[in-house]
């Protein structure tokens, strides 16, 4: 029997099925040894099920919030940069299952010799706008949101929660280069200190 | 690519030259060739945990909250280089908080 749960998170787990234990003693009721229409009717109960989670208002914790209220994203995942028109992702997850959400995009543009400007990549600013709550609601619970948005960005630098810079770059660069320019302009530094 | 390597310059130079942590970043982009459309994640998770991965090759991750802090700090600190992001986000960051 397939189960669908509800993590503490805005996930939903999905179990292939409940007698795993079962089936490690009996090699017979592996998954393995399932039929395909076995397979087949757990992909109808999915689909009947998601629908319904929809219908009774199941949504994602974020689902009310406009982290890009300009841009119509073309999928769930992914919203085009209106001035670049490259992909930026809504989400980013880490290795250890927390996720960031798209909470802030725009391009970084280079002025070249002082006239011709130059777009270099599109930014996307993600963080786990949860913890984020979960973190500061207290805090700043009586300040007006004119001065809370600037705030808000000097906690968000230092605060320790899952967060993510995402660079999509829109022309093309060695990565020899980044190295190079790093040490270009450290080395002046370095010598500046230590001369 | 000087541009980009421009914004972390700063944070570069806060870190200390000789940082292992600066090196480990640095190391991190070496031998990448960035065309259009290629993407660089840096995404700092609790403790400090700094991953870069370059259009999805992850670079070993790099332990060091400064490290983390200052990467953001370019982006939303006093001067940032992108500030429609910054703005973005202190906009959305307000929403989260029922602002």
């Amino acid at each position: 029997m397939a189960a669908i749960q509800r993590c503490t998170g805005p996930y939903v787990c999905f179990w292939p099925y409940e007698g795993t234990r079962q089936a490690k003693s009996d090699p017979r009721k592996s998954v393995a040894s399932r039929p395909i229409g076995y397979f087949l009717s757990l992909m109808q109960q999915i689909a009947a099920v998601l629908p319904l989670q929809r219908r009774r208002g199941v949504r994602s914790p974020f689902a009310a919030l406009s982290w890009s209220p300009s841009v119509a994203p073309p999928s769930p995942k992914v919203v085009t940069e209106p001035k670049t028109g490259l992909p930026l992702q809504t989400e980013h997850c880490s290795s250890r299952g927390a996720c960031a959400q798209l909470a802030g995009q725009g391009v970084r543009v280079k002025r070249i010799a002082g006239l011709a400007q130059v777009q270099v990549y599109s930014l996307g600013i993600l963080i786990d706008g949860q913890a984020v709550r979960k973190a500061l609601a207290a805090k700043y619970q009586t300040r007006s949101a004119a001065s809370l948005a600037s705030a808000l960005c000097a906690e968000a630098i230092s605060l320790d929660v899952e967060k993510t810079l995402q660079l999509v770059f829109a022309r093309t660069v060695g990565g020899d280069a980044v190295s190079g320019a790093l040490a270009e302009r450290l080395e002046p530094q370095a010598r500046a200190c230590c001369a | 690519m000087r541009e980009v390597a421009s914004h972390y310059s700063q944070i570069l130079l806060q870190l200390g030259r000789a940082s292992p942590a600066l090196e480990a970043f640095k190391d991190a982009f070496k031998g990448a060739k960035l065309s259009r459309g290629s993407v660089v994640n840096l995404c700092c998770s609790k403790g400090g945990c700094l991953s870069v991965s370059v259009d999805g090759r992850a670079a070993k991750p790099i332990l060091s909250a400064p490290l983390c802090s200052a990467l953001f700090d370019v982006y939303l600190g006093k001067d940032p280089v992108v500030p429609e992001a910054k703005a973005a986000f202190g906009a959305a960051l307000a929403a989260v908080l029922g602002k």
